[in-house]
């Protein structure tokens, strides 16, 4: 596509594709006296240091690529003055200071260059020209344009990444990746996107790099871009400005287009950078734990001179800036009259902030690394502290100095990252940046569940086999909990709620989010292992709150206000709840809560929302997580001649929001006594105990596993299991139907429904299956019913009775109140006078009755005559008394 | 052997020597690495010629020769850093360029030049660790002593000389676990694989031992306004180590194949010996004593899921008080806040710490809770030491008798859920910023406390008192004087046992099963609380421990049955008082 022209002197008149001009060049530049007159570098005979103009362009537009310094560094104190970029008064200075090995590109090929200065050759085989880069020193006449040191032909580069702006289609990359096309995605993407940077005004650019890679001209450039951001990105930033002053009649006023790449091909651990990655383009992730506050860097000075008010700017030169010490006027030449004027000098932002490696990029036992990274100009501030960033940038090292006013440096080098893209992974905040960075790129999608593992290709097929294994729901239930014996129903039930069903919001309807978050309440006897239950759902969950029910209050729960102690500003502070926003909230002793705190988890479980109105704050909050807890019953021990909530100190409303509640019961039963004994005395057996963990994933894995099927599966329910769920349903509504009576007893209401729908969901997920099938619709059903039998039956009759959970009282129970309070109204009017002694009543009613009955009992059929206002009571204690208010003849009536 | 004198003397100039004929024989420059042949200069017994920072501070010594230090590395978030491995100068003699290696040393390079004309190939660059090391927190005085003959002249140059350093240096106060105890530190440099590391771990390295310049960090620390500046350590050793190796818990002592054997035959004697002396210490109450010796023979055998088995925390309650009297104790008292007020803790610390390898004391008192930190935590990325930062194996008194009603800090609640924490699961968090790290431990409790604990112990044991002799007179009782060889003896029975493995027969563990269901039927019937997986699990983690203090690899039905009536003696003893179970 190029011409390569005979020799460097020529060339640039000579340009071939496009190439642009040095007065082409100086259209949108031209408000800048001191730019060079050639931003395109070409390899130069002139110029001592064959690369010297090449940086300096780059210095000119990237000021964040030049950047540097951090610790005072004089070798570099502002962004302009990255060694191996003079900044502008320094064009074609000879004595610009390098990056001692920027310009060595010899990754993996390393012993081939032992000593020789001229290492290049190591990376050129791809490109014919590439020779040109080794013959270019022996022989400068034979020049092509390369930039020096690099396999980068200039005018390749620049024509393939014009012809990628003009002719990229989404379709392209979706057709790659296997998404969905949309109509609009074969049209040109990039002249779209100009014109709607053209209407809103900014003038940078986020290239998704998979663009690049799916388009084949620029798949080269990619790989050029990785290894030399340095002189690519320049290169795309003209390129792209020249297309777009192509294609809109504007005026940028010498302002500069920026690309900003990111979605590289893989991020790099934060671990795993060593001086191969020196000079990369890299993506890497991590929490952004300190930030500088803003730095203005001073670009060039502004002097003025005491005497003749003569003035005069200064560029930075490595790092300083040279105060004049003598008017340059030649007239006046008057000595140490130079003044800075601050205000009329050139600063730009910087920041410098340092990234902590996320939790799960840890390796076992490790503690987090951290790395510096360098933020210019628009990107200041971007992120806060706190924030989980992917940051694109150039990894860079700087020779630290023994000290700042001496040349002697230490073998050792400081490293950051220039970052020249920040994508925030913390969903939360994605709504506040878009303004910010993610402008144009709307199309990016963000991963769901940010906080969790990342499963790279290898994995994914692993997990992917894993699934398709016939008894991976057994395998996946066996590992939850592995030391815990039994329960394997619960297990089950656990797992299902681990995965969760899916969040619909139909939004036609207008209706609020339906939610997917399977809630499990775990009831039993003392030493069940519940709390142990309780801490490996925290612990596999990928984002998991523990707390205890008693050390729990409703704000710490939900949210809080403080006053922040510097600005005075009232700031809204996340509870538990809102924290596992995504994830498990696991409540211990949920029972010892108090009755305020348990309020506030009404809302959560059904609408998972955290509404906050105090102190001028009026907000709501999401709390999309599921809810495990664990309760002990009344009395520590289960009294299985009691129903559920007279077990369990639990209103009923709250009991009901549980899909699933397990009862775990300490029964003595030989069988599953002897198991568990042989199961704990197998692990004591030996020291180091390998043979437990036979078909158990572990721990790491199971986390891997249920984060990729929530991130990835979103199941959708089938016609055929649409309609076993209906079934299912009304089979178990008509378990209520009673032939012997004419009562009806509720088996199941819609919330049971709602629950199955939600572990079918959930079910499917966990085979990775894209649609719920019968197969799901059975199990979750089964499950539903273990549990509805373990809690909902009622003691007294033996049967299911949903009533028990709704209200409290099972329909059995009502009756047998109702015929109570009946007897006792009998039993008032046969006395003569109106009003009875309180113990007197009981022991007649007693003395009545061939069952023995308890106070309770006897006090609630008082109160129900009282309401039916048969009768008063009056006093206190056990002298009450009480007065009949009808009479005998009255209730004939 | 003035080669191997050299090296410990000179090491820079032999490791120079060495490069040179590494580069001559062929090989690529960037392989070069001491580790491999630092065993070829020195010999065994040189080992013991080289100087110790265990023992000596380096104020002492000359820079630039080698040293050895025994250490656990606090903080590994000083590096990595990348540095010139090898650099190429002009031999002024003959003209010609030559390389020089610069692993192993911090050089300076006189002037930039170099980086700006001469080329600097990427493979000349490489990286190291960096990581900060500290003596062995809660080494007990007779482990340092092996380390070196000549110790007492040394012992003594080590606290003088360690408590002015650590006067001079604020910044590594705050980074040895127990605070007001002298220690020494290093920076160390890590080559090649080593780098990784992890915090918590012993090492013991050989290296060259560097001055830290103090210009450097002048440089560093730059303008703070804008920068954001990394600890430094500007009188803190540096040490380039050429060799590391990673000690376990288990190496903590030097242990022949004899003595296993004959630990293993006299077992029964010195476990007889053991218990009359820890009798002794707890007033003659036998029972105590047995659990208190189980307890020290735990350690942590396996980890599964959120479960450390083996080991086995003990609750000492009814433990008497006694405040320090006499005016010479309390200065001596006064010195760290890491000494009980409690003198009946002070001296069964003194007792303990003269047979274990690592021991630590931990009074509970407001003031230690509210102002120190027991768990570790990173401020500005310099990752300051809590008090439960330390080795595996360590045993930790906590003295809950000190512990008086007041106010808990926000400081006091979280030191409090750390140890917890380790107490209940073996893991102690990290806390870093925006998230805590949990990394396991394997630390063993003994907690005294007036009444039951309010950590939860695997069990509890209340002192008898009426017990032979008053815990108050352990001061004057000959018994507790015994010679160095007993001692010696005790120490290497603990740490023998402690590390034998163990497993439990086919025909016992059918019997153990057998045993608690039958158990359970029992309760039941009687109506009596049923007895749960954690009474069986204490039961099981008891018998492993009691087998191993009779010198038993293996469970026998003479030592489970023995265990029960261990543990029927100790809930008999139980019974008037509340609950036999520990807490949930």
């Amino acid at each position: 596509m190029s011409n390569p022209p005979s020799t460097p002197q020529r060339s640039n008149g000579d340009g071939g594709f496009n190439t642009p001009t040095p007065r082409r060049q100086s259209n949108f530049l031209s408000s800048q006296p001191d730019y060079p007159s050639s931003p395109i570098p070409y390899p130069s005979s002139v110029a001592d240091t064959p690369r010297t103009p090449m940086r300096s362009s780059a210095g000119n537009r990237r000021s964040e690529l030049g950047g540097s310094s951090f610790h005072n560094d004089d070798a570099a104190s502002s962004p302009l003055q990255y060694p191996s970029t003079p900044m502008r008064g320094d064009i074609g200075s000879p004595r610009t200071p390098r990056t001692p090995f920027a310009y060595v590109r010899t990754p993996g090929n390393l012993n081939s260059m032992v000593g020789t200065p001229n290492v290049s050759a190591g990376h050129a085989t791809a490109y014919p020209s590439s020779t040109g880069v080794d013959s270019q020193v022996s022989d400068p006449s034979i020049s092509v344009r390369l930039i020096w040191g690099t396999t980068i032909n200039i005018n390749e580069a620049m024509g393939s990444f014009r012809d990628f702006l003009a002719s990229f289609t989404l379709q392209q990359r979706k057709t790659l990746s296997n998404e969905e096309i949309r109509e609009e995605d074969n049209l040109p993407f990039y002249p779209r996107l100009l014109s709607q940077m053209r209407t809103t005004e900014t003038f940078n650019m986020n290239l998704d790099c998979r663009n690049l890679l799916a388009y084949r001209r620029t798949k080269k450039l990619y790989d050029q871009l990785i290894k030399y951001p340095q002189e690519i990105i320049p290169l795309m930033d003209h390129t792209l400005t020249n297309y777009f002053l192509e294609q809109f009649d504007v005026d940028l006023n010498g302002q500069q287009l920026k690309i900003r790449p990111f979605n590289l091909d893989h991020s790099v651990n934060m671990r795993d950078l060593d001086p191969q990655n020196v000079d990369q383009l890299i993506t890497v992730k991590g929490l952004l734990i300190r930030a500088s506050p803003v730095i203005p860097d001073m670009k060039e000075a502004f002097f003025r001179c005491l005497i003749c008010d003569y003035t005069t700017m200064v560029g930075v030169d490595r790092g300083r800036i040279i105060e004049p010490t003598k008017c340059p006027r030649a007239q006046c030449q008057s000595e140490n009259s130079m003044s800075l004027i601050h205000n009329r000098c050139l600063f730009a932002d910087k920041q410098i902030c340092r990234l902590q490696e996320t939790p799960d990029a840890i390796p076992d036992g490790q503690t987090p690394q951290t790395v510096s990274i360098c933020l210019y100009d628009d990107l200041v501030d971007v992120a806060k502290p706190g924030d989980r960033l992917e940051i694109t940038g150039i990894f860079r090292g700087v020779p630290v100095r023994v000290n700042p006013k001496q040349r002697t440096i230490k073998a050792l080098f400081r490293t950051y990252l220039d970052v020249v893209h920040i994508k925030r992974s913390d969903q939360k905040r994605l709504a506040v940046d878009r303004t910010i960075i993610g402008a144009n790129e709307s199309v990016v999608s963000y991963d769901e569940g940010d906080e969790i593992h990342i499963v790279n290709t290898g994995e994914e097929e692993e997990i992917k086999a894993l699934s398709k294994q016939p008894d991976v729901y057994d395998t996946l239930s066996r590992s939850l909990a592995p030391s815990i014996y039994e329960l394997d129903d619960v297990k089950k039930g656990i797992l299902l709620q681990l995965f969760g069903g899916t969040n619909k919001t139909f939004t036609k309807s207008g209706s609020p989010r339906y939610r997917g978050d399977i809630n499990v309440l775990l009831v039993g006897d003392p030493g069940t292992s519940k709390s142990q239950l309780l801490h490996y759902v925290h612990k596999i969950a990928p984002r998991g709150i523990y707390t205890s029910g008693k050390g729990s209050s409703a704000v710490g729960l939900t949210a809080y206000i403080t006053r922040d102690p510097d600005t005075k500003q009232l700031v809204l502070e996340s509870g538990a709840l809102v924290l596992s926003d995504g994830g498990v909230c696991c409540i211990d002793e949920f029972d010892k809560m108090s009755d305020a705190t348990r309020s506030v988890l009404h809302e959560v479980m059904e609408q998972q929302t955290v509404s906050v109105a105090k102190a001028g704050i009026i907000t709501t909050l999401n709390a999309r997580t599921s809810i495990c807890a664990c309760a002990n019953p009344i009395g520590s021990r289960w009294n299985k001649d009691l129903s559920v909530p007279a077990n369990l100190d639990l209103p009923p409303p709250l009991l009901s929001r549980f899909d699933l509640l397990y009862l775990l019961l300490d029964k003595v039963d030989e069988d599953a006594d002897r198991r568990l004994a042989q199961h704990l005395v197998s692990l004591y057996m030996e020291d180091n105990v390998l043979t437990a963990g036979i078909n158990i994933l572990p721990v790491e894995k199971l986390t891997k596993y249920i984060s990729y099927a929530r991130n990835t599966c979103h199941p959708v329910l089938g016609e055929d299991a649409a309609r076993r769920l209906i079934d299912c349903y009304v089979e178990l509504r008509k378990q209520g139907e009673d032939r012997s009576s004419s009562e009806k007893r509720v088996t199941a209401t819609t919330r049971q429904l709602e629950s199955m729908i939600r572990m079918s969901e959930a079910h499917a997920r966990m085979r990775l299956s894209p649609t719920v099938e019968v197969s799901d619709v059975n199990e979750a059903s089964r499950l539903l019913r273990e549990a509805i039998k373990d809690y909902a039956t009622d003691p007294k009759t033996g049967r299911i009775d949903m009533d028990l959970i709704l209200s409290g009282t099972g329909s059995h129970d009502r009756h047998v109140k109702d015929d109570r309070a009946r007897e006792l109204k009998a039993l008032l009017l046969n006395y003569e006078s109106s009003s009875i002694g309180w113990t007197k009543l009981l022991n007649d009613f007693n003395e009545q009755s061939d069952v023995a009955i308890d106070t309770k009992a006897f006090e609630e059929a008082v109160e129900a005559l009282q309401a039916q206002n048969v009768l008063k009571i009056t006093g206190e204690g056990r002298r009450r008394l009480i007065r009949r208010l009808i009479n005998s003849d009255e209730t004939q009536f | 052997m003035p080669q191997s004198a050299n090296m410990i003397h000179k090491p820079l100039v032999t490791l120079n020597t060495c490069f040179e004929e590494h580069i001559k024989s062929g090989h690529p420059p960037a392989n070069f690495n001491a580790s491999t042949i630092l065993g070829d200069l020195l010999q065994a017994h040189d080992l013991q010629e080289i100087p110790s920072l265990n023992t000596t501070s380096h104020i002492a010594l000359d820079p630039e020769i080698l040293v050895t230090f025994r250490c656990m590395v606090q903080d590994t978030n000083l590096g990595p850093e990348i540095y010139l491995s090898i650099n190429e100068v002009n031999d002024s003699s003959t003209g010609q360029k030559k390389l020089r290696s610069l692993k192993y040393r911090d050089a300076d390079l006189a002037d930039m030049d170099q980086f700006n004309e001469g080329r600097i190939p990427n493979e000349f660059l490489d990286e190291r660790g960096v990581v900060y090391c500290i003596s062995p927190p809660g080494e007990s005085g007779w482990l340092k002593a092996n380390d070196h003959s000549s110790i007492d002249q040394k012992l003594d140059n080590l606290s003088l000389n360690n408590q002015n350093e650590s006067a001079s240096d604020p910044q590594t106060k705050s980074k040895f676990p127990l605070p007001g105890v002298s220690h020494a530190s290093a920076i160390v440099k890590l080559y090649g694989e080593d780098k990784n590391i992890t915090v918590g771990s012993e090492i013991e390295i050989i290296g060259v031992l560097n001055r830290p310049s103090p210009s450097t960090t002048a440089a560093e620390s730059g303008d703070a306004d804008f920068d954001l500046p990394k600890p430094t350590f500007p009188n803190t050793p540096v040490v380039h180590a050429l060799s590391v190796k990673t000690l376990k818990n288990k190496d903590a002592m030097v242990i022949s194949q004899e003595d296993i054997t004959n630990v293993r035959q006299q077992a029964k004697d010195i476990r007889a010996q053991l218990l009359e002396y820890l009798g002794n210490t707890f007033g003659g109450d036998m029972v105590v004593a047995e659990y208190v010796l189980l307890q020290l023979l735990s350690r942590v055998t396996s980890k599964r899921g959120v479960f450390a088995l083996g080991q086995f925390s003990l609750n000492v309650t009814e433990f008497p008080t006694e405040s320090i009297k006499s005016g010479t104790e309390r200065d001596e008292a006064k010195k760290t806040l890491f000494t009980s007020a409690n003198a009946l803790t002070s001296k069964i610390s003194s007792i303990l710490r003269k047979i274990l390898p690592t021991f630590v004391e931990l009074p509970l008192s407001l003031d230690v809770l509210n102002t120190t930190s027991f768990y570790p935590r990173s401020t500005d990325e310099n990752l300051l030491a809590g008090v439960l930062q330390l080795l595996d194996g360590t045993c930790v008194l906590v003295d809950e008798t000190v512990l008086e009603e007041g106010t808990l800090k926000d400081q006091g609640v979280r030191n409090i859920q750390a140890l917890n924490k380790v107490i209940q699961q073996q893991l102690l968090g990290y806390a870093y910023p925006f998230h805590e790290f949990d990394l396991s431990t394997d630390l063993g409790f003994i907690v005294v406390s007036r009444a039951k604990s309010m950590f939860p112990c695997h069990c509890m044991v209340p002192l008898n008192k009426s017990s032979t002799i008053p815990l108050q007179s352990l001061e004057d009782n000959d018994s507790l004087n015994i010679s160095e060889q007993v001692l010696c003896n005790f120490r290497k029975y603990l740490h023998i046992l402690k590390h034998t493995d163990y497993d439990i027969p086919e025909s016992i563990s059918q019997h153990i099963q057998q045993r608690f269901v039958e158990s359970r039927k029992e309760a039941s019937s009687q109506s009596q609380p049923l007895p749960t997986q954690d009474d069986l699990m204490l039961q099981l983690n008891l018998a492993r421990l009691v087998s191993l203090s009779f010198g038993s690899s293996e469970l026998t039905q003479e030592l489970f049955d023995y265990t029960l009536n261990l543990e029927k003696t100790r809930s008999s003893r139980l019974e008037p008082t509340v609950a036999a179970h520990p807490q949930k």
